[in-house]
């Protein structure tokens, strides 16, 4: 009678050991923010920061100035051009963005647009000052229907949201956007 | 001890040991030929312009490979690796031949080069960033060293392994470098 107490205390434990292991987060989704999906038009708010998708316009190049060199962006794909208002909370601090496209694929600021007017790359923000911004993201035509803006604090971001920002309604694409000082 | 019961005990340990090695060489020959299925191959596939080549984040298509005239006076020729590059991972990358980066290595008469300068065709600017799903075509362009005699010269591609759970932190990670593909040729445009 003893020894089928023990068998069944060793064999509860082995079960109990098992769903601990199978179900204990693994690193990869230990070390993602929060996320917090936010609907079309509705401000956000993260713990460290609050932010509304304000605009979205599509492009086949874009233009600006770098400088003192009028510089042209041709793609492939189509040029995302997200605008955002947001502001800090508590600290001030910047913000990064990545487009999570309708197939699941995260897409990152181009580079190739470094130093636009307004990019959000060069933005600070402030607490209680609400600041405009822009992101541009390079990505197929059909990343962006079904995809969403996703802003996380560039510093924290582990313990903080990650704000999924729904996009406006889609507006027609533009053969070229000129981005003005 | 009577005869016959030495006899059964040396028949048994005689069994037991036979048995024993036996489990150790499957054992060992088990992880030999582990070793075996993760070494890097000696001598990777020999591949031709056209084909295209899995390394890990990207897939490279080698298109063609020129000798071309230096960029300004008093500096040397160049030899262009033309190709086609696509993003393989679910993210854009900016480490797109690895960290520490691997671009093709490219030896002539056994002997190494520096490594490329890597540039978009689109717009001539350094290739930075490249996003999933977008093929970007690409030139990598090595300086010719003096010394240089025109002739075959051989192009190694390496791949970077990736886990998706590592062994220190159970992460994902991109791991070592593996030479996975070899091209030999002679530039086009060379005397």
């Amino acid at each position: 009678m003893i020894r089928a107490g023990s068998i069944a205390l060793v064999l509860a434990g082995a079960a109990l050991l098992g769903a601990m292991m199978q179900t204990a987060p693994d690193y990869n989704s230990v070390v993602q923010p929060f996320p917090n999906a936010v609907a079309a038009g509705a401000t956000g708010e993260a713990r460290s920061f609050r932010a509304r998708f304000t605009g979205l316009r599509l492009a086949d190049r874009i233009a600006f100035r770098r400088y003192g060199r009028d510089l042209v962006r041709a793609s492939d794909g189509v040029f995302l051009i997200a605008e955002i208002e947001a502001e800090a909370i508590g600290i001030s601090q910047r913000l990064d963005a990545v487009w999570q496209g309708a197939s699941g694929r995260r897409y990152a600021l181009s580079r190739r647009a470094e130093d636009i007017p307004r990019g959000l790359e060069s933005r600070w923000f402030q607490p209680g000052l609400g600041n405009h911004a822009v992101a541009v993201f390079e990505l197929p035509e059909d990343e962006v229907a079904g995809g969403a803006l996703v802003l996380t604090g560039s510093f924290t971001a582990v313990f903080d949201s990650a704000l999924h920002l729904a996009p406006p309604a889609l507006p027609e694409r533009q053969p070229i956007i000129r981005f003005e000082p | 001890m009577t005869e016959t019961r030495r006899t059964s005990l040396f028949r048994r340990l005689r069994l037991r040991l036979a048995a024993s090695i036996g489990v150790a060489a499957a054992v060992l020959v088990g992880l030999w030929l582990q070793v075996e299925e993760a070494r890097a191959p000696r001598d990777p596939p020999e591949v031709a312009a056209g084909e295209p080549v899995d390394l890990g984040r990207v897939e490279i298509t080698p298109l063609a490979l020129t000798l071309a005239p230096p960029r300004r006076e008093g500096e040397p020729e160049r030899l262009l690796l033309r190709a086609r590059l696509l993003n393989l991972t679910g993210e854009s990358q900016v480490a797109v031949f690895g960290f520490p980066p691997h671009p093709p290595a490219l030896a002539a008469g056994g002997v190494a080069w520096p490594e490329p300068e890597i540039t978009l065709d689109r717009d001539g600017e350094l290739l930075v960033q490249l996003h999933p799903r977008l093929a970007e075509r690409v030139t990598l362009a090595w300086q010719v060293p003096p010394d240089w005699q025109p002739g075959p010269v051989s192009l190694t591609f390496h791949r970077q392994t990736f886990k998706l759970r590592d062994n220190l932190y159970g992460k994902a990670s991109w791991l070592l470098f593996q030479p996975v593909a070899r091209m030999s040729m002679v530039p086009e445009g060379a005397p």
